[in-house]
């Protein structure tokens, strides 16, 4: 242990020893090389600095353009189906097949900064309902004139409800389908120029917006498109710790390009010619407010929303009142939603109604009214002179006889009167019968198929909704949610009512006059309600994304 | 004697241990030390970072963010904003593609923040508070 400590110990001397006639042979040279290096460092440093400030200016420049364009994006995928196989959703597009394309859609939103003041932004939407086409929903130059004023030059969304700006943006949305009852507006964007002035109250942070512009957008419960032009409005917002209250005004001023075939095309033709043709003919007042055109519509929405959201409790609801100055099934809509967060659930639920005013519909009962006393007079009017009304009714009976009677009562039968009673089954006999029949389409046009299309802009619809949200990530949410459509309201329909009856030229049929049929109108939706019970269900789930 | 200044010695450091975890979990909001702002209630912070207001007190300001994951993030937004980072992500989401505000610019870690603060005189930002340093100004601390 003693040897083993001496030699250790001995080490660093013997080591000394043994450098110490180098290191005085070399003191000069190494001071040199020493100096040497240093300035070989100093120089390196230098360089280095030069390097570091060539990097950094680098990445100045970079995430100078970096932060010049900003790339947003928003996704959702998932699937809904409606459970009953009698009605469709026509907004959305769901039917007893599920569908991912009723839900699923994506954006993709550039901004690029052009100054400080100055931005150009591209929002592409490509939604499964609207076949995948990809559209721009915002497509603006942006100018923040001054701290408190930005305007907006180009597309935009239009700021009808408290959400629709974003309504696209499922993350930002507690429901995967909003509620249908109030958020069924078929028009999403207008082109022109939009105002946000900003302040504070306190602490109460106020936004106040306007726009005017030149709109377009189908409506499918009347099978047309549609160009609003111009279409304005305003709205303010006011923020304040948890609460968000928004009050908003739109107008606009449309102009309709109905399917060929489809319900406005078939409707509004009739109806105008009743005015001009029928109902003069048949001596029908016109009460003068029916207002049936295609053009120069004026529509006005009104809307007023909150929203409480104090990270755990979210209360959110809005009530609007639409109205348009034609047969548009119009009026007040609402809802009120609840959740509330545990950790990353969000259970919630949601009580929704729709119902079109008194406003509205009086004017489709004038125009069922009108549309329905043509009718009448023309089918009575079609008698023979003599014979108790109804006279087709007596008339097809006893055809062989009275045949006469129906060549000269009114506008429509232009026939000559068969020459003879006994051309019985002659040509003559049968074109008087296809006379009659014309009549009949007539009569069914004028009053059976307008009134009923009419009934049908009378409607009624209530839903709840439950649904969950998970939060799978800070970016990333998962849904589900379940809503109950009923209440779509009682109708009355009306009807010619015919049979079959042998006579002396073979069957005829024989007219009974209008029976009334009661039943339901579709709500929002399409196909029959009365068949799938009054009621439905959507079912959806979705998986929803930002970036 | 000797086992009174041991003890002294521990107690101390065992003093500065519970202080620096303390100080590591606190989060404190900061501007430059030439700014004319010297204090700031939780909901003018709140505001500025959520881009409702870009002034305290008439003076205008600009937030600096930090990188999403960052722990001074995380604690900022809880207990400052009261926002977890998915409520954050929606509201912003609301805020961007309507074109209505974009978030305030993420850098990347505490230096960066003290960084761009010591250089920009309208810039607030929030660090951990152990990350203070000379030529910064604390106007709020996160409790």
């Amino acid at each position: 242990m003693v040897k083993k400590k001496t030699t250790l110990a001995l080490l660093p001397i013997t080591l000394c020893f043994s450098s110490l006639p180098v290191l005085a042979a070399t003191t000069a040279d190494l001071e040199k090389r020493l100096e040497q290096q240093e300035k070989q460092i100093k120089r390196l440093e230098n360089r280095l600095k030069g390097t570091r400030a060539a990097v950094k200016e680098n990445r100045s420049r970079i995430s100078d353009a970096a932060d010049r364009l900003q790339i947003n994006g928003f996704m959702t995928a998932g699937a809904a189906v409606n459970d009953g196989d009698d009605v469709y959703e026509p907004f959305y597009g769901i039917d007893d097949d599920t569908r991912s394309s009723a839900i699923s859609k994506a954006g993709v939103q550039m901004t690029f900064e052009i100054t400080e003041d100055w931005d150009a932004t591209v929002q592409l939407l490509s939604r499964g309902a609207n076949g995948y086409d990809l559209q721009a929903e915002w497509a603006y130059l942006g100018w923040q004139a001054t701290d408190n004023l930005a305007l907006k030059f180009g597309r935009q969304r239009l700021p009808y409800y408290l959400l629709s700006e974003y309504l696209d943006v499922g993350y930002a949305l507690p429901w995967i389908i909003p509620p249908l009852e109030l958020y069924n507006i078929p028009a999403t964007t207008t082109d022109g120029i939009s105002g946000v002035y900003s302040f504070n109250v306190g602490s109460v942070n106020f936004a106040a917006q306007a726009y005017a512009g030149q709109s377009t957008g189908r409506t499918e419960q009347l099978e047309a498109d549609f160009i609003s032009s111009p279409s304005w409005g305003a709205n303010l917002t006011a923020d304040w710790n948890s609460f968000t209250f928004r009050v908003g005004y739109n107008r606009s001023t449309l102009r309709t390009d109905p399917d060929e075939g489809g319900v406005a095309d078939s409707l509004v033709p009739a109806m105008q010619e009743a005015e001009s043709t029928y109902g003069p003919a048949y001596g029908v007042a016109d009460p003068g407010n029916l207002e049936i055109s295609t053009e120069n519509i004026r529509t006005d929405y009104i809307s007023a929303g909150f929203m409480y959201d104090d990270g755990s409790l979210l209360v959110m609801g809005e009530i609007a009142n639409l109205s348009a100055e034609t047969f548009q099934p119009v009026g007040d809509a609402g809802y009120i939603t609840v959740g509330y967060r545990f950790g990353k659930w969000m259970p919630h639920l949601t009580f929704s109604k729709f119902q079109t005013d008194s406003k509205a519909d009086d004017r489709i009962r004038a125009i069922q009214e009108y549309a329905d006393a043509v009718g009448k007079a023309m089918y009575s009017s079609a008698g023979v002179v003599g014979v108790p009304n109804p006279g087709l009714v007596a008339t097809n009976g006893y055809f062989n006889s009275d045949y006469a009677g129906l060549g000269v009562t009114n506008g429509i039968i232009t026939s000559s009167l068969c020459p003879t009673l006994d051309a019985v089954a002659t040509g003559c006999e049968l074109s008087v019968l296809g006379q009659r029949d014309a009549l009949h389409d007539a009569v069914i046009g004028y009053s059976q198929t307008i009134y009923n299309s009419m009934e049908d802009q009378i409607q009624e619809q209530q839903s709840v909704t439950i649904g969950l949200v998970y939060d799978i990530n800070p970016r990333v949410k998962a849904k589900l949610q379940a809503t109950h459509y009923e209440n779509f309201g009682a109708n009355t329909y009306q009807y010619l009512n015919y049979g079959t009856e042998v006579t002396g030229v073979g069957a005829l049929e024989t007219f009974n006059g209008f029976t009334t049929v009661d039943g339901h109108s579709n709500g929002r939706f399409s196909g029959d309600p009365d068949a799938a019970g009054n009621h439905t269900a959507i079912y959806s789930f979705s998986i929803d994304a930002v970036f | 004697m000797t086992i009174k200044l041991k003890l002294a010695r521990v107690l101390s450091t065992a003093g500065l241990m519970m202080a620096a975890t303390f100080a590591s979990a606190e989060v404190v909001v900061i501007v430059n030390a030439s700014s004319s702002i010297s204090t700031a209630s939780a909901d003018e912070i709140q505001q500025v970072f959520l881009g409702k207001r870009n002034e305290i007190g008439g003076v205008s300001v600009t937030p600096v963010d930090q990188s999403e994951g960052n722990e001074a993030r995380d604690t900022f937004y809880e207990k400052v904003v009261d926002k977890t980072p998915a409520q954050l992500n929606a509201y912003w989401s609301r805020l961007i593609f309507t074109g209505k505000g974009k978030p305030p610019k993420q850098y990347f870690d505490d230096a960066e923040v003290v960084e761009t603060v010591l250089e920009e005189e309208d810039a607030i930002g929030y660090i951990d508070s152990s990350a203070v340093t000379e030529g910064i100004k604390v106007i709020y601390t996160a409790q």
